[in-house]
Formats: structure tokens, sequence, C-alpha cells
């Protein structure tokens, strides 16, 4: 298995992208490099070393082939150690000396990604962002900010398959448009209906559709929308520092969900279309797709993860616009306070007005 | 002799002033009670007290105001054999007849109210539909005493806001103790609901603010700009249906309330009803 780490020319020491500067960082001699530059590096680092033979005299267990399955084991090119990991991760960091690795052949061949958003806002903004999540939020329990400690905090480049599509499209609805008037001896009612149709084209670009199993679908599409005019092409040099899973949930699978957030974006899109009425219902839609186009991209995301009376909350932040998201926890004794409280000042200020207006009738 | 003399000459003082007394009192107040129960209804206590009342209220407006129970109307309406009734026993101040009278006829408990001369100012359509609210509740529960003792008050108070130039008419009528409490009633239920509501409303939205994942089933942030095109729009008219209700109409419990002219060409008003 190919394994790529990234080392300061200068130091040696493990260099990570900077979203800040969107260039390679050494943390240790603050030497700044080029990610084209480094481009060039990655066929010399991509080199098999040969084999050193250290024979320890010790017959391990091997894998049984339960086991196995599932399971990648590389060596760390820095420190010599063995990093084993689940058969979809693409980059991580040692688990011995730290230093960020990259699973080249994980995104070789026909697995390598179109394009790349290299992340765009650093771990600290992340930090800030979940502050910033848990503020004015008169319900969320005051010891879940003050007590809950952060499990985890990792940007993970996540596996999108983004569509292409050109809709043609049919809509048919019925609406209708009403009208009272009166005379001395009755009300009258009017009731005109109306068949509306609607033909036209409509292009979407780059839809995306979270490709890995691992993230939860509704978690990543609440961090939307990602701006994919400025995607990168893919470098496995954007990789250093963060992790990343190649997908497990291929294109095919991923067409559906596609297809239905595009064809409800359609009916949406051409029922705005039909104003001046008072009520207008769909009674056909015909949504064809065409000239559909698919690419595989990594997009960043920072995963925020914490524990809290044993159950575990989980967060996301866009790392490409900082949009943040992650449900909290519901202090059910404030709520049932503010409830009370609410309904008996409202319930005393609308009685006080109420009873004066009785009073001077 | 002289003093058969004087003793005739007292006795015949006596019997014309005796003559003379009712006829002085007939020309201030009229010829007969202002209360006139051929039924029975109220004890001899509550008909003097009644009675005291209808008079003190009377002399003080100088508006003759009436209480008549009979057993059965004629052919006429009850606001109509009221006034008659009201002119035939020789009630009503100066040339118009001031003055109104409540008639209950128990044969089928039909009521009618009529108000002459002065009485058409003080007592609107509007306002006699607010008199009737005072006193119908007492009567249509059999307490007559109550009843009309409220219908005094009622007059009264009416004939003080005539005076002062403002006569009860739509728009400054004001509720009964009934309706109030009604209202207040309404009010307290009103204010409770808006309050649960609002209580509801601000807490889900808080609570709304703790849940901020959720699937996006729309793509509209990756149609591509400018590309939505539309090659066919028809707007067909198909039909046209136009449904009728008849307007609600006015439901009166009682008729009248506008002016008529009685029996002898007087000018009143008035209206009937059950009670």
């Amino acid at each position: 298995m190919s394994l790529q780490t990234f080392k300061c020319p200068q130091c040696g020491g493990a260099i990570q992208f900077d979203p800040g500067t969107q260039e390679m960082v050494c943390p240790y001699c603050d030497s700044v490099m080029d990610v084209q530059a480094l481009q060039a590096m990655d066929a010399d680092l991509a080199r098999d070393l040969a084999p050193e033979g250290m024979a320890w005299g010790y017959e391990g267990e091997a894998w049984d082939e339960s086991e196995q399955h599932g399971l990648m084991v590389y060596a760390c090119r820095s420190c010599g150690g063995e990093i084993v990991s689940g058969e979809t991760l693409g980059a991580a960091a040692c688990p011995f000396c730290g230093n960020p690795v990259v699973m080249t052949s994980q995104f070789s061949g026909s697995l390598r990604p179109d394009a790349i958003i290299p992340f765009q806002v650093s771990k600290a903004e992340a930090l800030q962002a979940l502050q910033k999540h848990y503020m004015g939020k008169r319900l969320l329990p005051k010891v879940f900010q003050d007590s809950n400690h952060l499990e985890e905090v990792k940007g993970v480049y996540v596996p999108f398959w983004l569509f292409d599509a050109e809709v043609d499209a049919e809509m048919e609805y019925s609406a209708t448009q009403i009208r009272h008037w009166s005379d001395s001896n009755y009300n009258y009612t009017e009731t005109s209906t109306f068949r509306i149709v609607r033909q036209g084209a409509i292009g979407f670009s780059q839809v995306p559709v979270d490709g890995s199993n691992a993230m939860d679908d509704a978690l990543m599409e609440s961090i939307e929308p990602f701006h994919l005019e400025s995607a990168e092409d893919f470098r496995t040099a954007y990789l250093a520092g963060y992790a990343a899973n190649k997908y497990d949930v291929d294109a095919q699978q991923s067409i559906e969900r596609a297809n239905e957030r595009i064809r409800r974006s359609t009916e949406s899109a051409f029922a705005s279309t039909v104003a001046g009425y008072a009520t207008v219902t769909p009674q056909r839609a015909h949504v064809r797709l065409k000239n559909g186009g698919v690419r595989y991209a990594l997009l960043p995301v920072w995963l925020l993860s914490t524990r809290w009376q044993g159950k575990p909350f989980s967060f996301a932040m866009n790392g490409q616009t900082g949009k943040f998201v992650g449900d909290l926890p519901l202090d059910k004794a404030a709520f049932r306070k503010w409830f009370a409280g609410i309904f008996g000042v409202a319930a005393a200020a609308l009685l006080a007005v109420s009873m004066i207006i009785v009073h001077i009738m | 002799m002289k003093m058969k003399r004087n003793l005739a000459i007292l006795v015949a003082v006596a019997f014309l002033t005796s003559l003379w007394l009712p006829l002085s009192i007939a020309a201030v107040a009229g010829t007969a009670p202002r209360f006139i129960d051929r039924q029975g209804l109220l004890s001899a206590e509550q008909a003097a007290a009644l009675t005291a009342r209808l008079d003190e209220i009377s002399q003080r407006h100088h508006f003759d105001t009436v209480v008549a129970v009979v057993p059965a109307l004629d052919h006429r309406e009850a606001h109509l054999f009221a006034a008659d009734f009201f002119e035939q026993n020789g009630f009503g101040y100066g040339q118009d007849l001031d003055g109104a009278i409540l008639l209950l006829a128990t044969e089928n408990r039909d009521f009618g109210f009529a108000a002459l001369g002065s009485g058409i100012y003080a007592f609107s359509p509007a306002g006699q539909a607010y008199l009737d609210r005072l006193f119908l509740p007492d009567l249509k529960a059999n307490r007559y005493f109550e009843a009309f003792m409220a219908y005094a008050d009622g007059v009264d108070d009416f004939l003080a806001k005539a005076e002062a130039g403002q006569p009860y008419i739509a728009g400054n009528i004001p509720l009964t103790a009934a309706q109030r409490a009604s209202y207040r009633l309404y009010a307290i239920i009103i204010s409770l609901v808006l309050a649960l509501a609002a209580a509801l409303i601000v807490t889900g939205v808080w609570r709304g603010k703790l849940r901020s994942v959720r699937r996006d089933n729309l793509a509209h942030a990756y149609i591509r700009e400018n590309s939505m095109v539309l090659t066919g729009q028809h707007d067909i008219f198909l039909y046209r249906q136009v449904h009728r209700v008849r307007r609600a109409e006015q439901n009166h419990s009682s008729s009248g309330g506008d002016s008529f002219t009685s029996s002898s060409g007087h000018s009143a008003t008035g209206h009937s009803g059950k009670y």
C-alpha cells in the first residue's frame, strides 16, 4: 500500500496545508511552500522504499480473515509505525509520530478525485464557531456549555459526487381565482378555474451527494451549499494535516438522491412562475433529465463531537463557507419555566387589557 | 241654629273638597294609579312600593311612567294596545301626552312597550332594545316585582340621559350586567388561549433554534445562473362557478321599535315581544 507523508525540505518536520495562506507550512521552522511546487515532490515521495529487514523474532498472531476484511495496514514513512485503518481512510495522522500521512493509493487511478475544495477555515475558527453556536439559545442547558468536553475536532475531506443535469420540464396546474361581492339579499362568491401549463428548461450544476456511508447525510446537506466554482484540481498536498475518506457509496447509488433534489427544485422553480391565483394545485409534472455528468470531489468539513449525559452530539462546519450546524440538547426545566413564565405574563397582560376594554364598553 | 249652619257649611266644604281633590290629582298625575295589576301578580306591599317609585319618577321628570298587567290583548299588537291603554286611562303629561307604558298580557305572555310625546326622543329603537335587556331576564323568570322595578329604574336613567341631550342611541348603549359578565368570561377565555398560543410559539421558536440539522430536499443553490427558460406558458380559463348565500337577516325577538300613531292620533314609539 502506498503512503505519502509531507516533510519540510528544511528541517524534515511534518508540514501541513494552511487554510489561512492556502500554502504548505512547516510548524517547526515556519517554512512556507507553494502547493504547486510541492506537487513536483509528490512523484519522488511516491517511490516505494525497500523494506528494511529487521527480525525481532516475534511472530505475532496473524489477522484472521474476518478481521482483515475492511482493514488496511500502512507503514508510516516517517517513523515506520504501522497504521491500521479502515479501507476507506485516505488521509490521517500517524498515531505514533503525529506526521500527516496520505494513503495515495486510495486516490489513484479511477479513484482519483476530479476536484477538491481546500479548507478555507481553520480549526481555531471551527472552535470559535462552536462557541457562537451555543449563544442566543435560551433552552440550551447551561451546564452543557460549561461541562461538555470536545471529544474530537477533525478536519475531514468528505467524498462527494457532483451531478450536472439539464432538465426539460412540463408542468400542469389547476388554479383558481376568487371574487366576492354582495347585493341586498345575497353574498356571492365567484370561483374561476384555470388550467396552467408551464414548459421549459433549467440547468443544474454540481449538485453534491455525500459519497461516504460514515457521514450523516442530513448533517452533510445541512452545511450546504458549497461553492464549487472555486474548486481546484485534486492534489494530494491539500490533504496534509486532515483526514480524508475515499467514497464507499458509488455514483450509481447516489443518483437517486440527486434526481430527487433536482426534480423537487425544478417543480418549485416552475411553480414560482404561476402567480395571481388564490390556489394553485399541481396536476402533472413531467421532468426529464438529460446530459447528466458526474464528478468526484473531496469537500472540506470540520467535524466536532462531544458527549453529554452519555449521549453523543455531533457538529459539522462547512470548511469552505464556515456554515456551522449541529443539534443541541433541550433544557426541559428551563423549557417549563419559560413556558409558564411567558404564559403567566401574557395572560396577566391580556386579562388586564381585556378587562379594561370590557369596563369601558 | 248658627252652629247647625256652620256644620252644614263645613260638610259642604268637605264634600266639595272631596270632589275637587281627586280631580286635581288626576289633572297632575292621570286618572288611574301608575301601576295597574288586573292579574294580581304583585303583593300589596310590592304594588305600593312600585307605585311610589313610578310616581316619583313621573313627577320628577314630568313624564308618566306606567306599568299595567292585563289578562289578554285584543286583535292589536301589544305595543299598539299599550299606547291606547295609556291614553284611555288618562295618562300623559302635556299636550303630547309625555309618558311611557310597559304592558303585560298574561294569557300568551306578551309584553308591549309604548312611549309618547317626549318619549319618542328618549326611547330610540336601539334604546328600547337595551331597555328590554334590563327587565326581560327577570320577567322571563316570573320575577315580576324585580322586572318592573328594573323597568322603572331604566326609564329613570333613559329620561335623565335624554334631559342631558344624550339619549341612548346605537353607539352609546351601555352593556347590561349580564352582558358585561358574559363578555368578561369571553375575555378570560380568549386571554388564556392567546397567552397559551404566545407561550407555545415563543418556546417553539426557541426549541427550533436547537435543531439545525435537516435534509435539504431542494437543489436551488446549484441552479445554473439564467439557465431557466420558459418555452411555453399558458393560462387557460376553463369555467366559472358562482355560489350565492342569502344574507343573514336581523333576528329580533320583538317587533316594532319605530314610530307609530295611536288610535287618537298621537305620535308614539314602541315594540312588542314575548316574555
